[in-house]
């Protein structure tokens, strides 16, 4: 080991580590200081750091977010308008195009798997995309 | 116990720094304990945080001057550990075989305290930017839309494969995310970048995740104030974008653990 390293842990060697090794070493010491000095018992307490319990915690904003959210929301018509707008191109989404829109498109087009089953009439999400954009124009006005 | 993420770039003005500094309020905004640990001799984000340099610093603890909890200040919503300027002499000081351990050793005395340890980094290649590849579980790599972004990307994942695959493995760490900083999506020359880094991430083992971070022109006024983007201008394109990418490479990192 490095003297650098020697030194480091020399200084830290009353911080609780991590390994059993050096647990023991400090205990050790600590047992015997107890012995020798019965009325200095409260002073040398060892310093337990315990790891913390790490709680799955949901995602509390303390502000209302601008965003929307990062899930498609439920219905188709909804869905849709969060990848393109009325012009049929791909809209901008807050948050980064690259990312957020191609996850967008993707969980669309999982949903229409889904809803429309094997049997359905388009060859992909464009085309399916085109024709209800086409036909139900108004709508998303 | 704590992830522990560096943040690395051989090329300067990248937005290293900025980064960390938004990430880590990020992660603490989303209820997670967070250290940062600035490795830059140039203490950039010691002065932006407005840390305490009259205190002692990593410099100190690295050296075995003071123990490491004493370092630690707890500034905002995250806890720091301050840079020096004597950093700059790591290189003569640290030159022993196993010093590149030291900021492990040092992480692992206070991991158990934190769910996520960012490590700031300097422009250069020297034994700190060693002992971050040592001690992280994941490297980001932020860069901009330029001819070196490339180069920048290329060097950090040549240099994480050397320390982790090859004779001496001494690292474990991840290349986890590129975040391409001070971007502009309506600017030919940076879509043509974002399509350059989206093609050759395609050729790193680990498979980063590209994002993007577009651009702020406040960020200057932010430093000048000692704030984060996310408390100065909360609505700005720049703290969406890094709240998005937050939320998603915490999101990876909890689902790998």
């Amino acid at each position: 080991m490095s003297s650098a390293r020697e030194r480091f842990k020399k200084a830290n060697s009353f911080v609780q580590l991590g390994s059993e090794a050096n647990k023991e070493t400090i205990v050790d010491d600590i047992i015997k200081d107890l012995d020798s000095t019965p009325e200095k018992k409260e002073e040398k307490k060892p310093v337990v750091m315990e790891a913390p319990v790490i709680e799955e915690k949901p995602v509390i904003s303390p502000e209302p977010q601008k965003t929307p959210a990062k899930r498609a929301p439920e219905s188709t018509k909804e869905q849709i308008r969060h990848v393109i707008n009325p012009a049929g191109r791909p809209r901008i989404y807050d948050g980064g195009y690259h990312n957020y829109a191609a996850r967008l498109r993707n969980d669309v087009f999982d949903y229409i798997k889904t809803t429309v089953g094997e049997d359905k009439p388009y060859k992909s999400i464009n085309e399916y995309l085109n024709a209800l954009v086409l036909r139900d124009m108004q709508d998303f006005k | 116990m704590g992830k522990i993420i560096g943040i690395a770039n051989q090329k300067g003005g990248v937005g290293k720094t900025t980064s960390v500094i938004e990430i880590a309020n990020n992660l603490a905004i989303f209820e997670r304990s967070v250290l940062v640990i600035d490795l830059d001799p140039q203490a950039n984000l010691s002065k932006y945080v407005d840390a305490d340099l009259t205190k002692p610093t990593i410099y100190e603890a690295l050296h075995g001057d003071v123990q490491v909890l004493d370092i630690i200040q707890h500034i905002g919503r995250i806890d720091v550990m301050p840079a020096s300027e004597d950093l700059s002499k790591a290189d003569r000081e640290f030159i022993g075989i196993d010093d590149v351990y030291l900021l492990s050793d040092l992480i692992e005395l206070v991991q158990d305290k934190y769910q996520y340890i960012l490590v700031d980094t300097g422009p250069a290649r020297n034994i700190l930017l060693n002992m971050t590849y040592v001690a992280s579980d994941y490297i980001i790599v932020p860069c901009v839309p330029d001819d070196g972004a490339l180069f920048g990307i290329d060097k950090v994942n040549r240099d994480i494969e050397q320390l982790r695959d090859g004779k001496r493995k001494i690292s474990h760490a991840k290349l986890l995310s590129l975040i391409l900083n001070n971007y502009h999506a309506n600017w030919n020359n940076d879509s043509q970048k974002l399509s350059n880094i989206e093609y050759f991430k395609g050729q790193i083992k680990d498979d980063p995740e590209v994002y993007t971070v577009r651009t702020y022109t406040g960020t200057s006024e932010c430093k000048s104030m000692k704030m984060a983007i996310i408390d100065y201008d909360k609505n700005s394109n720049a703290a969406i974008d890094y709240r998005n990418l937050t939320y998603d490479l915490m999101e990876k990192m909890e689902a790998d653990a």
